[in-house]
């Protein structure tokens, strides 16, 4: 056997292998997502939100929108945000330096009045041009800083802060209307234990947007936004669910998470050396937590639900998908010493270990594999009848996955409630293995090259905006 | 061989995909009947609360569910006549007696929904089992026990919802708002509380005390302040500002110069909550010169205190940051449209 050929194999080896333990992996955690939702499903005559809510003693918490050139959005995510039904919130909105109309259209709507606002300064950020109140809306605040990135804005959100609980979500997303509630409740619920939560991400595209709620979920008519909509309801309903039971959530999205402000801080905010600030606090709050032997919980909530509009062209989404590898192979880097590491418990034995494999590695491994396999095939190496096995056996997994995942979610939450739109996400469980998923592999083993070349910036993003009028599409 | 195995692995999965797509669709059918009959007996559920005299509806079983959650839902809305109403039909239908028997059942999750119904149905014959039930060995039901408790506002149910207060069993979250539930009569069992060898403890039996008491637990709350727990001494102070206490003002003042700025914060708070004129000058110096989170809570303390005062003083030479900042607001608001 000549060395190309070993390789060939070795190469179609390791992709079976890493093939066999992640949908085994996967198929374990759709079983304890199935186990969660059913218990939460249930559990929720009694869970009690009601009360949380007339409760005197229920936390306040300041959600914090970093805006950089979020003209089209803003005011509708802002008023959104408003409209929360929670007992005591704040919204303060960081522009970050845009050079669109962002802080026009804040001015037009909310009627903005500088008002010196003293902050902590217990966090580093770009200056502050100036700090607003809303005349009329007392619980409006806005903070003008010089650019520095969505970390730098969120740190500055932070540190301006009046309340013990910082709700972080982005400018382009819009929440359920008890999503807040609902997200802090673990905390309330135990908040000597619960220091961190996060809800669901969904997707907007699509949807029916009524003064800045979404009253009606429907499948994008975009292709690329309907592929995505299935990733979000694998990564929400299964993955994340699982590793919060393990008391080993990696990561909390910066586009709904809940923390206690005072350990952001006390870890110092959000990176800004990274473009996954998100998953790099979560990572440090993580090491910080065990370090000092504190017990907690970074708990995720799958019923509170974050709306938020992803791309719909080939490049932002290339783009995206580049920057989350870029920001994961930045954040395992800096936390290596805890991978494999027994001191930190299932995030290092288990979630670290899982995040280098199969997400940092596993765009190289599956490209690489399904190029090896694809060439020993041709070269006589392997028998027509295992690729026609090993490719059915690959994808028939990867739909009943996708497909358990749609069940779950009709189970749980059932926010699509339209039958056809039911049918049409169960048709591209099957299509998304025929392109859409290299697709995504290639754009992730990119990312390396991007990681290799220190690149740092985000990356232009497109905006659609969610439309203002009643029933109108976002 | 391969191809057999080929055919089999494929019939699996087409029948693995079929009976999970069956399963949502069952569930979605099922939403959707719930819906149907949510709107059909909300009337019927209306008029058993609201109108006196009204007869019990006859229903089916799946029905008879749908109108006992609904009228569940109205019980935490309603009090009086119409609450008493709600636990009549309760009783008169066996719910109350099927919702006990459950907190039996060998499912936990049918426990904790029994004992949360419970509380919504209002029956006094449920408050024995519900006591038990706050030793159930699973946290849900436990939880809802405590909660149905509060909901229920028995006497009977103040010694051990206090007591699972210290205890530890249920999360403090939930057994602090069922004793809130319960009301002033919780106040006499709490004050021990005060005592306890746990700060925790001692800390939210003093917030609780401060949301639920009156003036007379003053005194207690004041020995708080000197707590050697900073959490301890920042939650009595806060409560002293809730209840009001007039009295409180010198204790308060000192706390002011507590070594911890959480307590100094919650006591310029407290002190601004309380009102008393002499407060003015030591509030105004914590705003000017202390650090941010008390500062910032004397200065809006200010506010409070004497607003026609506080422009004047935050255009004071060094006044600082903090006094602008909250006359600024108090402006703001004050020009802010009704």
């Amino acid at each position: 056997m000549s060395i190309v050929d070993a390789f060939l194999i070795g190469m179609s080896a390791l992709a079976f292998v890493y093939f066999v333990l992640l949908n085994s992996l996967n198929l374990l955690f759709t079983a304890i997502a199935s186990i969660t939702m059913a218990t939460r499903v249930r559990a929720r005559p009694y869970a009690g939100e009601e009360d949380a809510f007339a409760s005197p003693i229920t936390p306040g918490v300041s959600v914090l929108v970093p805006a950089f050139n979020e003209e089209v959005g803003i005011v509708e995510s802002v008023r959104s945000l408003l409209a929360l039904r929670y007992p005591r919130h704040e919204v303060v909105v960081v522009n970050d330096g845009s050079t669109d109309a962002t802080m026009e259209r804040l001015h037009e709507e909310f009627d903005l009045v500088p008002v010196a606002r003293v902050l902590r300064n217990g966090i580093a950020y770009a200056p502050v041009r100036g700090t607003f109140l809303s005349r009329r809306v007392p619980i409006l605040c806005v903070i003008d800083k010089e650019n520095g990135g969505r970390a730098d804005a969120l740190n500055a959100g932070v540190d301006a802060a009046s309340h013990p609980y910082v709700c972080a979500v982005d400018a382009d997303t819009l929440l359920d209307k008890d999503a807040l509630l609902q997200v802090v409740k673990p905390i309330l619920d135990d908040p000597e234990l619960v220091v961190a939560t996060g809800g669901s991400i969904r997707v907007v595209n699509g949807s029916r947007v009524d003064h800045g709620f979404v009253v009606e979920q429907r499948l994008p008519r975009n292709r690329l936004a309907t592929f995505q909509t299935l990733e979000y309801l694998r990564a929400f309903l299964v993955g994340r669910v699982g590793w919060s039971s393990l008391n080993a959530l990696p990561l909390i999205s910066g586009a709904f998470g809940v923390f206690q402000r005072s350990l952001v801080e006390a870890v110092g905010g959000f990176s800004t050396k990274t473009v996954t600030e998100d998953l790099e606090l979560v990572l440090r709050l993580h090491r910080y937590l065990r370090t000092h032997g504190q017990p907690y919980r970074i708990a995720f909530v799958s019923d509170p639900v974050c709306w938020t509009e992803v791309p719909e062209s080939l490049h932002s989404l290339s783009l995206q998908r580049r920057r989350w590898q870029r920001g994961l192979g930045e954040s395992l880097w800096r936390h290596r010493r805890m991978i494999g590491n027994p001191h930190y418990g299932a995030i290092g034995l288990l979630s670290l270990p899982f995040l280098l494999f199969f997400e940092f590695f596993g765009a190289i491994i599956e490209l690489g594999g399904l190029v090896a396999t694809a060439a020993a095939f041709v070269l006589g190496l392997l028998s027509v009848w295992f690729v026609l096995l090993f490719f059915a056996f690959a994808f028939l997994l990867a739909i009943v996955l996708s497909v358990a995942a749609s069940t779950l979610e009709q189970f749980g939450l059932r926010r699509l409630p339209e039958a056809r739109d039911v049918g049409r996400l169960l048709a591209y469980t099957l299509f998304e293995n025929f392109g859409y998923r290299q697709l995504v592999t290639v754009w992730r083993t990119i990312g390396y090259v991007d990681l290799a070349r220190r690149e740092k910036s985000w990356g232009a993003q497109e905006r659609r905006g969610f439309k203002l009028t009643s029933g109108s599409e976002a | 061989m391969a191809a057999l195995l080929l055919g089999i692995v494929v019939l699996g999965f087409a029948g693995t995909i079929g009976l999970l797509v069956i399963t949502a669709e069952r569930v979605l059918i099922g939403r959707r009947e719930e819906q149907s009959a949510i709107r059909r007996l909300t009337p019927a559920a209306l008029a058993v609360v609201f109108e006196d005299g009204t007869e019990f509806p006859v229903l089916s079983r799946p029905d008879a569910l749908v109108f006992a959650a609904l009228l569940g839902e109205f019980s935490a809305q309603v009090q009086g006549a119409s609450h008493d109403r709600i636990t009549q039909y309760f009783e008169a239908q066996g719910h109350v007696r099927a919702a006990i028997a459950e907190l039996s059942s060998r499912r936990p999750w049918r426990r904790a929904v029994a004992a949360y119904a419970l509380g919504d149905m209002g029956s006094p014959a449920s408050v024995g089992p519900l006591v038990a039930a706050l030793d159930d060995e699973r946290r849900d039901v436990r939880s809802a026990a405590a909660r149905s408790l509060g909901q229920l506002g028995k006497p009977e149910a103040v010694e051990p919802l206090v007591r699972a207060l210290s205890s530890g069993q249920i999360p403090r979250g939930v057994v602090c708002r069922s004793v809130l539930l319960l009301g002033e009569q919780a106040v006499p069992r709490l004050l021990p509380l005060l005592t306890h060898a746990e700060p925790e403890v001692r800390a939210v039996s003093a917030e609780l005390i401060g949301l639920l008491g009156g003036a007379r637990e003053a005194q207690q709350l004041l020995a708080r302040l000197r707590d050697t727990s900073a959490a301890v001494r920042g939650r009595a102070a806060i409560a002293l500002g809730r209840l009001g206490a007039s009295d409180a003002y010198s204790g308060l003042d000192g706390t002011l110069r507590d070594r911890a700025p959480a307590v100094r914060a919650a006591a310029a708070e407290a002190l601004g909550l309380i009102g008393n004129a002499a407060a003015f000058a030591p509030l105004r110096e914590v705003a000017r010169t202390d650090l941010f989170e008390p500062a910032r809570a004397a200065a809006y303390a200010l506010g409070r205190l004497a607003p026609d005062l506080l422009e004047a003083a935050a255009s004071e030479p060094g006044a600082g940051r903090f006094l602008r900042e909250a006359a600024d607001t108090a402006a703001l608001r004050a020009r802010a449209p009704a």
